[in-house]
């Protein structure tokens, strides 16, 4: 098991995951335009239709 | 998001739906982690009709009428594309009718709680409902209790059980 200043790798993936989840509700809105974005790319360098990126204001 | 919330208050004042609740994965956003998702997916209460057959249509007209476009099962508003989902049995009813309120930029949505959408979520049951689960399960402030109680009302009780056998270990006898 790697330990990782003091944390195990899993308790410090689950920190993470956990501060995600405690964001207020428009970071996460960006985080999650973030995440269409590259899944945009990832559509166009496999020739797949792109989906609509939310607009947020 | 902004201009969805304000759309959707403004079908309320015009009567087109009686109430709504954001639902699915942008409504699990308000209580977890970001999962990647493309469109909103928007519960809605339709006015009383005598008529058996349910329709949309009503929405569709008001939307076209401010001049958001509909791309497949989706009206397009503000770039963000929304499906609107009447309340189909008890467990979407019940889901409307304990929405809360949270606070999104100048402006109030109704979101679905985290109890009803792990339960919509387990009663649709495809592969990315149950990430949903997961993910609710692990970073929402769920009351189990609730969870439990509204999962024997709506008879999933065994179902969620199976699934995660461990979680309810109370509500299991």
């Amino acid at each position: 098991m790697s330990i990782v200043g003091g944390k195990t790798i899993e308790e410090r993936v689950k920190i993470k995951h956990m501060s995600l989840a405690r964001l207020p509700i428009m970071e996460k809105l960006k985080l999650l335009v973030r995440m269409q974005e590259r899944s945009n790319e990832i559509r166009r360098a496999k020739g797949r239709p792109e989906r609509p990126v939310w607009k947020l204001s | 998001m902004e201009t969805v919330i304000e759309t959707l208050e403004a079908l309320i004042e015009r009567g087109i739906i009686e109430d709504y609740a954001i639902s699915g994965a942008s409504g699990a956003l308000f209580y977890a982690e970001p999962i990647d998702t493309s469109d909103i997916d928007v519960l809605v209460y339709l006015p009383h009709s005598d008529s058996l057959l349910i329709t949309l249509a009503p929405i569709y007209e008001v939307l076209r009428e401010l001049g958001y476009k509909e791309e497949e099962e989706h009206i397009i508003i503000d770039g963000i594309p929304v499906q609107f989902l009447p309340v189909y049995d008890s467990l979407t009813e019940s889901a409307i009718d304990h929405s809360l309120n949270h606070v999104c930029g100048r402006r109030v949505a109704r979101v679905v709680d985290p109890e009803h959408l792990v339960i919509i979520a387990l009663n649709t049951g495809r592969r990315k409902d149950y990430l949903r689960i997961d993910i609710l399960l692990e970073q929402a402030d769920l009351d189990l209790e609730y969870l439990g109680s509204l999962l024997e009302i709506f008879g999933l009780l065994e179902k969620f059980n199976q699934k995660y056998p461990r979680c309810l270990e109370k509500f299991s006898s």
